[in-house]
């Protein structure tokens, strides 16, 4: 009976602790690959050279900031918004498999389960924006609600491609599924799995209200959106429930379509290690959080390179592009396996697509120039 | 796991929240009030079919009533809103005591 | 030693339930009472889970909290000027309402608390007689997602039954008790190759047939109960359901749409 209340305190306290250090690590990420590429270093003091303790830092500055409460603000409500928001985005990784083994609960209806706690996100920035007391927090909040709400039917028709194939809503039957070498995973499937592959990371960023979807919380549209009044620990749990929603979505990006726990060389199966030895829990855990981290930094630099979208044009490419789309590759996907019954000729295809998708990164990234030369740099624009 | 719960302390809820659901519908003067006591209704009749469904042989049937109860109600939930915005927008309140252009 | 945690779970989740309906019950802000209608829909999600409906539960959220729910308060915040956001009721109204809502709500419990509900047989429990395995809906306890599915898909509850496991080893273990038990001759007396289960479900896949030629007919009785528990799967309301939602869509759009004004 204890055992079930420690493993019920362990699934939770565990993915806690991930998310918090998670945060740090993403805030700290954000920093220097804001800089780098805007071409500056970013922190660089606080905790030596590459400054790692900087979040550290913001964190304690935020902690002893003072906690404002505006006057014509929904007290109750203005102080419970940033936790069903966090609520929202934490509760998703319930259902998340980090590695074999390593599931906080393994729910039947796992995908379906995480995009139903992270509808509730909506929730709560509609109420910080309509609590706050000020027209521009309303406009904000109604503004992000709106989007992410319609960024959600993409998302889902996205989230069911690679399950026509799986054939279960368990994530962690899922990940198990693909275990193998790198042609296992879902995402070679075949070309519409490939391609539903992007499309969910593209509206899956919309729906985390990242940029190049953040117009929301532009600080030349509307301050900062629903979250303008907050100040102090309330506002750093906003970001908090950001990064730790940026990471589900990127952890359900990696489990539906890029193999998961799985590495892309079945490193343990070669050097014959049994199943229940130590190395694969822990070389699982790394392969989730690396593909993780990478997709969270995808996402960054999407931010910092990519201009903002106005909020129709965001609605537009939501109901006009991504709809269609999505429901055009659920269709392809799903009448896919009648015209090829044989799973190898979808997989072939799939990485046929993958190599020439490789084959266009190359050539557009020859295209641009490395770096302009100095002597050029006044008028290199007005000559080519 | 269900032995331990009665099935009568789940209607009781189910019951009480329908109660409420109809007293909402009853009492509120704010259209967007009535229509969260429709809601309420509703998810009481949901919790009903779900108890029912674990309960007696009735079975997973109950749990697909449940499931075409929720999805209904947000049919009905849209189309109700947009008839309230034509109100409001028609009228400029939202206060159903002033929807008497129909009485005699 | 007993569980106790469901009972505690339950009561923490039924008890805010109720709370929460009084709470939308009871608010004067609109606003507010928006807040307690998610706080009681939520309760009423996980009062889903801990009733193994786990597919129902997430689509409560999905579907009530994270979009009906919006879309109330979309709704609330487009209309809520100063005057609307507080709108009392009248307090004869409340005294009538209270009145009549005590009176129904003690009619509803004493009724539930005298019916009799007939028990569930569950897949753990073994059903002791074909009789129980043929009336045996399939179980509502959790994981069902599959289940789910299938019934979506138009597999009536017949065929379902077939391709349900549990269900499957029970059937095999009654035949097996009642072959034991000395039932050979009446097994043999009957006419061979009876059709156990109603007639329509020859395309069941074909591995789960072998098991079905070895059970005997079941007594007249369970049979007509059996037909009039066996339903048509849930495709067609599955599809008015799709054509319904289309409908609504183009509905919702057009009442809602923006109208030049013309002064």
């Amino acid at each position: 009976m204890g055992w079930v209340i420690l493993r019920a305190l362990l699934a939770v306290l565990l993915p806690l602790v991930f998310v918090g250090v998670s945060a740090l690590v993403f805030i700290w990420m954000e920093r220097k690959v804001a800089g780098r590429i805007q071409d500056r270093l970013g922190p660089t003091r606080v905790g030596g050279k590459f400054g790692w303790l900087q979040t550290l830092a913001d964190g304690l500055k935020l902690l002893q900031k003072e906690d404002i409460v505006p006057r014509h603000a929904d007290r109750i409500l203005f102080l419970m918004a940033p936790y069903i928001v966090f609520l929202g985005s934490f509760m998703a990784y319930m259902a998340l498999p980090f590695a074999e083994g390593l599931v906080p609960h393994e729910l039947a209806i796992g995908i379906f389960y995480m995009l139903a706690v992270m509808s509730m996100e909506v929730f709560g920035v509609l109420l910080a924006g309509y609590s706050s007391g000020s027209k521009w927090s309303l406009f904000g909040g109604m503004r992000e609600a709106a989007q992410v709400v319609s960024y959600e039917v993409p998302m889902a028709i996205c989230v069911v491609i690679p399950l026509i194939h799986a054939g279960t809503l368990n994530l962690y039957q899922i990940a198990r599924d693909q275990a193998g070498w790198f042609w296992n995973w879902y995402w070679f499937n075949d070309p519409f799995t490939f391609f539903a592959g992007w499309v969910y990371f593209i509206v899956a960023t919309a729906s985390c209200k990242r940029a190049p979807f953040d117009l929301a919380e532009a600080e030349s549209e509307l301050v900062a959106g629903f979250h303008t009044e907050y100040s102090g620990l309330r506002w750093s749990f906003f970001f908090m429930a950001e990064y730790a929603s940026m990471f589900a979505v990127s952890g359900i990006c990696t489990t539906l379509f890029l193999g998961g726990w799985n590495g892309p060389i079945p490193v343990c199966d070669l050097l014959g290690l049994s199943s229940d030895s130590l190395l694969r829990p822990i070389l699982g855990c790394v392969n989730f959080i690396a593909k993780g981290y990478f997709l969270v930094f995808v996402m960054m630099w999407l931010r910092w390179t990519l201009p903002r979208l106005r909020i129709d044009q965001v609605m537009k490419a939501c109901l006009k592009y991504f709809l269609p789309l999505s429901s055009a590759l659920l269709a392809g996907a799903a009448v896919w396996p009648a015209v090829f019954p044989v799973a190898r000729t979808g997989r072939i295809a799939g990485l046929v697509a993958g190599g020439l998708t490789l084959l266009f990164f190359i050539w557009v990234a020859k295209q641009t120039p490395n770096s302009i030369p100095r002597e050029r740099e006044v008028g290199y624009w007005l000559e080519s | 796991m269900t032995e331990a719960i009665p099935l009568q302390a789940v209607l009781i809820v189910s019951a009480a929240m329908f109660v409420c659901g109809a007293l909402c519908m009853a009492t509120k003067r704010n259209a967007v009030g009535i229509l969260m006591g429709v809601e309420l209704v509703l998810n009481a009749s949901n919790l009903n079919f779900v108890a029912f469904a674990q309960y007696t042989p009735f079975g997973l049937d109950g749990q697909m009533f449940a499931l075409f109860g929720i999805v209904m109600p947000a049919a009905e939930a849209a189309i109700a809103l947009a008839i309230i915005l034509n109100f409001y927008n028609n009228h400029l309140t939202v206060d159903v005591d002033r929807a008497n252009e129909l009485k005699l | 030693m007993a569980v106790w945690w469901p009972n505690l779970l339950f009561w923490i989740f039924g008890g805010a339930v109720v709370v929460c309906s009084v709470g939308v019950l009871v608010a004067r802000d609109i606003v507010r009472a928006a807040v307690w209608l998610l706080l009681a829909l939520g309760n009423t999600a996980a009062l889903y889970f801990l009733l193994g409906a786990d597919l129902i539960g997430a689509a409560q959220l999905l579907v009530y909290v994270g979009g009906t729910l919006v879309l109330v308060v979309f709704g609330v915040m487009l209309t809520a000027r100063k005057p609307f956001i507080k709108l009392d009721t009248r307090g004869g109204d409340w005294v009538i309402g209270v009145t009549v809502g005590s009176i129904v709500f003690a009619v509803l419990v004493i009724l539930l608390l005298d019916a009799y509900w007939p028990r569930a047989v569950r897949p753990g429990a073994q059903p002791t007689s074909l009789d129980e395995i043929d009336t045996y809906q399939l179980a509502a306890t959790s994981p069902n997602t599959r289940q789910i599915g299938l019934y979506l898909l138009g597999i009536p509850a017949p065929h379902a039954r077939h391709l349900d496991k549990a269900n499957q080893i029970a059937r095999q273990a009654i035949v097996q008790d009642q072959a034991t038990a000395g039932e050979s001759a009446g097994a043999a007396a009957r006419p061979s190759g009876q059709e156990s289960e109603p007639p329509g479900d020859q395309n069941v896949t074909g591995t789960e047939r072998t098991t079905d030629s070895a059970v005997p007919k079941p007594a007249a009785k369970s049979q007509a109960r059996a037909k009039q528990t066996r339903l048509i799967g849930y495709l067609l309301p599955f599809e008015i359901v799709s054509v319904h939602f289309l409908v609504v869509l183009i509905g919702a759009a057009y009442l809602a749409r923006a109208r030049r004004r013309r002064r």
